[in-house]
């Protein structure tokens, strides 16, 4: 015990026990701006999925609740993309790496997309919450078969476009195997699974003879 | 003493026929119960809202959504209780009169520790219910630690948490000073602030319901504010309007008793057997706060504390000087002399513990007929024994002072069940107050659990650090 020190306290005992709380802080508020390098949505929206023809557009950052998202985000995917793996995943949007075989336009330029359809404009919805809108075109070969699927969807919040980003691919590759809506859902996905083939569906039942 | 010794606390500055005292504290109709249901309705409306937004539909259809539901979920409740913890170390001033600054505080300690679990939860279910769409661990992981927009803010919060957390385990916490504890504690406020953006962004719940979205961010900023404002308004209150050393006399090798008058006095409500936070205001004192009893009834006089050569802060009282000024926070604390009811008090205190004994002895009827039974190594050791006496003798009572080393006594335990019926006539139909080391209060808990006091009547301040 101190009982018989003549002066109260040393006179660095506040500056001793003041510094680890500083010291922690000042690393803290460092560590931040070091590690902080968030990704761009935007660049990722386009980088994740390369499209021969559609427009792949981000719009301008929107506030929501404090919180700068890049929304609304209307993204075309069609199935008539090449997704490789070698183009880096950014920021949550792994695209599909299960490459989608593309028509190769040169061998037949016309066979797939002679004919088009486009879709309802549908409602993504998981019970009463609605995360954004798709709509679906149909391509049709000459012979009247589904070939190719683009989807142009537009949703609100930012793990909703990584949602779709991750499941639209796949969508649409899994309808194009199946030449028709009567595709599986992508797990995790199951809102978007829904609206698409509800799309799809409307897209193939107006299909122009 | 070398400096201005002074009067004997009884015979104080203000004369005597005009002190009278002090306004009884507020009470409060809310209990503990009261507290604690609202704490599980609030868990449970979250956990509907969970539900109902998804959750439940998520956990019962396959892996990779179970983890994104259990995700969520657990950083619900992280956050919630972070909110609970923060909302009990605010001391508002309905709760504290319901349960006791103690307690608030024991309970903010579990609520803190169940936020660290639940923190290192919620992270290593993130991890795997992300995987899918960020590609593989080592992209979550970047991903969560920066690339992700507001991670970093999140992963730092995060580890500020954690070890804030680290350093309140007791083995850690006893060896750090009280202030170097209590410093790094503060910056939990930063850490929490910083991982709320992505609870917005990334949620599964947050992002994508607005209404519960506004709710969440409404409740959230009013409980931070809350607590961030109702805490430190207290303690630059206090410092604003300080008491003044009235005097302070020597009672026992080691303690001394200080008076805190002046017109600030008047402004506080207290009763015995509460304690109050002391911040003296002199260099090299001024930033630390030490719980002191009260050991007499606060009068518009002013308080009495009596205080032990503990440490730094209480060995520094030895100097203060009349007029110096102190920051009083308080008066906290439940027991208080309605605790007793109609039943005998039985009062146990070792050391200093005496404090509170002393106070709540002035305030008994003249029939309560108390027992005391006091701890120490000696008797010169009590602070404020004739005092005591003569109090307990007022109303019927009598004082028992149990003396020698712990050591010495071993074998028989002066508390347990036999040797309390011995020493304290219908001891199971008292009410008991217990002070002094913790070790002291749960050996007598014990005793008297056994002896067949009722747990309602054994009251005692729990140390809360
Ligand atoms: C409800 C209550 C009533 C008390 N009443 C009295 C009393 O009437 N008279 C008396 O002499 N003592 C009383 N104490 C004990 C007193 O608070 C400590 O002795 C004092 O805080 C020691 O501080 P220090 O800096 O001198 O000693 P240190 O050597 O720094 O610490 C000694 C011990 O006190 C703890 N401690 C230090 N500062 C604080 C703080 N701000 N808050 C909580 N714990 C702290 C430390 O963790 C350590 O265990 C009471 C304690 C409580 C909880
Ligand atoms: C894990 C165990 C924890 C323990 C044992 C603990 C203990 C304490 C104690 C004893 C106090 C009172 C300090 C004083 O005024 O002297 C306190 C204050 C406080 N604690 Fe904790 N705490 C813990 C965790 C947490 C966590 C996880 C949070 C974050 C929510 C938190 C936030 C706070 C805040 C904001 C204060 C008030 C500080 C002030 O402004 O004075 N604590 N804590
Ligand atoms: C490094 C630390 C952390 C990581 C990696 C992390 C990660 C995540 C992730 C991935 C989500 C989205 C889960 C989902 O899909 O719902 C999330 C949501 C959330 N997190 Fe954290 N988190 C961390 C720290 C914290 C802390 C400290 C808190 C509380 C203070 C917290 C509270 C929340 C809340 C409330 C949500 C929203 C849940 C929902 O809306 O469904 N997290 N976190």
């Amino acid at each position: 015990m101190s009982s018989d020190n003549s002066s109260p306290t040393s006179r660095f005992a506040l500056a001793r026990r003041l510094a680890p709380a500083l010291a922690l802080t000042s690393a803290g508020v460092a560590l931040i701006n070091v590690l902080d390098r968030p990704v761009d949505l935007s660049a990722s929206g386009s980088a994740g999925v390369a499209d021969i023809g559609g427009s792949t557009e981000a719009g301008a950052g929107q506030t929501v609740t404090g919180a700068t998202v890049p929304a609304p985000t209307t993204t075309t995917v069609t199935a008539a993309t090449v997704v490789t793996s070698t183009v880096p995943p950014v920021n949550g949007a792994t695209p599909d790496t299960t490459p989608v075989t593309t028509p190769a336009p040169a061998s037949a330029p016309a066979a797939c997309g002679a004919k088009k359809s486009t879709g309802s404009t549908t409602d993504i919805v998981d019970r009463n919450r609605v995360f954004g809108t798709l709509v679906v075109t149909a391509k049709f070969a000459s012979n009247g078969e589904l070939c190719g699927v683009a989807v142009n969807f537009d949703v609100w919040d930012r793990k909703s476009v990584q949602i779709e980003q991750y499941a639209l691919p796949k969508l649409n590759a899994r309808a194009k195997k199946a030449k028709s809506a009567n595709i599986q859902g992508v797990s995790g996905a199951t809102a978007v699974s829904r609206a698409y083939a509800a799309s799809l569906q409307a897209a193939i039942d107006a299909k122009p003879l | 003493m070398n400096s201005t010794n002074l009067t004997v606390p009884v015979a104080p500055v203000a004369k005597l026929e005009q002190r009278r005292p002090l306004a009884r504290p507020s009470s409060t109709n809310l209990k503990a119960n009261d507290l604690v249901i609202v704490i599980v309705a609030i868990f449970a409306i979250v956990t509907a809202a969970w539900a109902m937004t998804g959750g439940w539909n998520q956990v019962s259809s396959g892996w990779s959504h179970a983890w994104r539901a259990a995700a969520s979920l657990t950083g619900l409740y992280t956050s919630l209780f972070g909110m609970v913890g923060l909302t009990l170390s605010a001391r508002l001033k309905t709760m504290e009169r319901a349960i006791g600054l103690d307690r608030l505080l024991n309970w903010h300690r579990i609520a803190g520790d169940t936020m660290g679990l639940l923190l290192a939860v919620h992270i290593f279910t993130s991890i795997p219910a992300e995987m899918p769409v960020r590609g593989g661990f080592i992209n979550t992981v970047l991903d969560f630690t920066g690339r992700e927009p507001y991670m970093a803010l999140t992963a730092i919060g995060s580890a500020l948490v954690a070890v804030v957390v680290v350093l309140s385990l007791k083995d850690i916490r006893n060896k750090i000073s009280y202030e170097t504890w209590y410093f790094v504690h503060l910056t939990v406020y930063f850490g929490l602030a910083a991982s709320f953006s992505h609870q917005i962004t990334l949620g599964s719940m947050l992002s994508n319901d607005r209404y519960v979205r506004l709710v969440w961010v409404g409740s959230s900023i009013a409980i931070f504010a809350t607590a961030l404002f109702g805490r430190w308004w207290k303690v630059f209150g206090s410092v604003a309007r300080p008491l003044h050393v009235r005097a302070v006399s020597k009672e026992t090798g080691d303690t001394v008793s200080v008076l805190l008058g002046g017109r600030n006095v008047l402004r506080l409500r207290g009763d015995a057997g509460q304690f109050v936070m002391i911040r003296s205001l002199v260099r090299g004192q001024w930033w630390k706060t030490n719980p002191y009893s009260l050991s007499a009834v606060p009068t518009t006089a002013g308080l009495r504390v009596t205080i032990k050569n503990r440490g730094d802060a209480s060995s520094a009282t030895r100097h203060l000087r009349v007029g110096d000024r102190m920051a009083v926070e308080g008066p906290y604390g439940v027991t208080t002399p309605e605790v007793f009811g109609d039943k005998r008090p039985l009062f146990i205190a070792g050391g200093v513990g005496v404090t509170p004994v002393c106070a709540l002895l002035q305030r008994l009827p003249s029939d309560s007929r108390p027992t005391v039974l006091l701890r120490a190594r000696h008797e010169s050791e009590v602070a404020h024994l004739s005092e005591i006496r003569a109090l307990a003798t007022r109303c019927g009572g009598e004082v028992f002072v149990l003396t020698g080393r712990t050591a010495a006594l071993k074998g028989k335990d002066p508390f347990s069940a036999r040797s309390l019926s011995r020493v304290v006539p219908e001891l199971s139909s008292r009410v008991a107050l217990v002070c002094g080391p913790t070790a002291l209060m749960f050996a007598a808990r014990r005793g008297l659990r056994e002896a067949g006091v009722s747990k309602d009547d054994i009251h005692m301040e729990m140390p809360w650090w």
